[in-house]
């Protein structure tokens, strides 16, 4: 069938076919039911969905998705056939559920690399990781300046949350660090990082050991990343990622942000492996691990274009500029 | 004859030397060091697609990778 076709078809289908078998189907009767009772009746209803599916040159089939086996066999799947001499795409795909949040996009207790985290007034990046202020017993949670100081727009003590807010986390219910330290993005001259830290409530426990997904945290690579070095992260957006790294020493990197245009030397790049990207909006901060676990930068920033992929590069701070720049030491 | 694979060494000083001849161009968003065949290059990054017949292929005999990679933003 051509588009045009097929479009009135559905239309006639919900009109003649869907709109009876609703209108027949038993109603909840909300409050009128005990909670325990609901589950009981035949309230729900699962039915069939119409739509419209390619057949190929530029030809459509009557798409037809049905939540009941016993609906393949049904009059009312009869009819739809007959009004479609037979050009359908049948197809059973049982009940639909709403789609959950991957663990590193809810709260997570203890608190784990990988998560989504913020500062109340960013939307979400990601937990990069878990570090000590050399002298001190105090556990810091490491992430992007954009992630935990907001640009620097952020006061000493401001609440992180975790989830972030974008997240669903609230300053009431998922406070879990207060901002410690950032380094601050100049808009002007050249950054060489761009990090900061907040220290963990009291009571709040975590994981600094664990890369969901990809191993145990070994620790920081002793020697710098070299062009083609295999590497990995978890991070808020898009989970466990792998890469490659494409160039090193990048000087001259322009990132925008929301306080404008800010330059970064000595910077690693970064492609996806396959057909995805490394890194997307809200893996900031996310730890950059080698292929043996060990820590080599901290991701912050990408492109849309680029690599071999096509799918953007992503760009990240040496690990161990990041760790200088805070006077911190990482935990493992 | 083909010319010798450069050295990192070679390849540092290529790109101290590109970042001063690239230095009034608004549309170059990062330049590096990348692997080419058994030595390296200087990796220019671009914001924008330009005509890169009219850009130099080597700089001091270092090789130079030009890649259109567009805007970069935080993530």
């Amino acid at each position: 069938m051509r588009l045009d076709s097929v479009r009135e078809l559905k239309q006639r289908v919900l009109r003649s076919v869907l709109a009876p078998m609703l209108s027949a189907a038993p109603r909840a009767l909300g409050l009128a039911y005990a909670a325990s009772a609901v589950t009981a009746t035949r309230q729900t209803q699962r039915l069939l969905a119409v739509g419209v599916s390619p057949a190929g040159k530029g030809q459509f089939k009557l798409a037809v998705r049905l939540q009941r086996h016993s609906l393949a066999t049904s009059a009312e799947l009869d009819r739809l056939s007959d009004m479609a001499r037979g050009e359908l795409d049948v197809r059973f795909i049982g009940r639909v559920h709403k789609r959950a949040a991957p663990w590193y996009q809810r709260r997570n207790r203890p608190l784990r690399i990988g998560g989504s985290v913020a500062h109340f007034a960013v939307t979400a990046g990601t937990l990069g990781g878990f570090v000590r202020r050399r002298g001190s017993d105090g556990t810091l949670i490491l992430s992007n300046n954009h992630v935990l100081a907001n640009e620097n727009r952020a006061k000493l003590g401001d609440a992180v949350l975790q989830p972030g807010s974008y997240d669903g986390g609230t300053r009431r219910r998922d406070r879990a660090a207060r901002l410690e330290r950032f380094v601050r993005l100049k808009t002007r001259g050249v950054n060489l990082v761009d990090s900061a830290t907040a220290s963990l409530e009291r009571g709040i426990d975590y994981d600094a050991a664990t890369l969901t997904g990809l191993g145990r945290l070994k620790g920081v690579a002793a020697t710098p990343v070299d062009e083609g070095a295999r590497v990995a992260k978890v991070g808020r957006t898009t989970g466990v990622t792998r890469g490659r790294v494409t160039a090193f020493e990048l000087d001259d990197i322009v990132v925008a942000y929301d306080i404008g245009n800010a330059s970064f030397d000595d910077q690693i790049e970064i492609e996806g492996a396959g057909s995805a990207p490394f890194s997307d909006g809200g893996d900031s901060g996310s730890l950059i691990v080698d292929r043996g676990g060990y820590a080599v930068a901290q991701l912050f920033a990408g492109s849309d274009t680029g690599g071999r992929n096509g799918r953007g590069l992503t760009y990240a701070s040496p690990i161990h500029a990041v760790l200088q720049h805070l006077k911190v030491e990482l935990i493992f | 004859m083909t010319e010798a694979p450069a050295t990192i060494e070679a390849a540092r000083a290529a790109k101290e030397e590109a970042k001063r001849r690239f230095a009034d161009r608004t549309d170059i968003v990062g330049i590096g060091v990348t692997r080419h065949g058994k030595g390296y290059a200087v990796k220019v990054n671009l914001g924008s697609a330009v005509d890169l017949a009219a850009l130099p292929q080597t700089v001091n005999g270092v090789p130079v990778i030009f890649e259109v990679v567009g805007s970069i933003r935080k993530r």
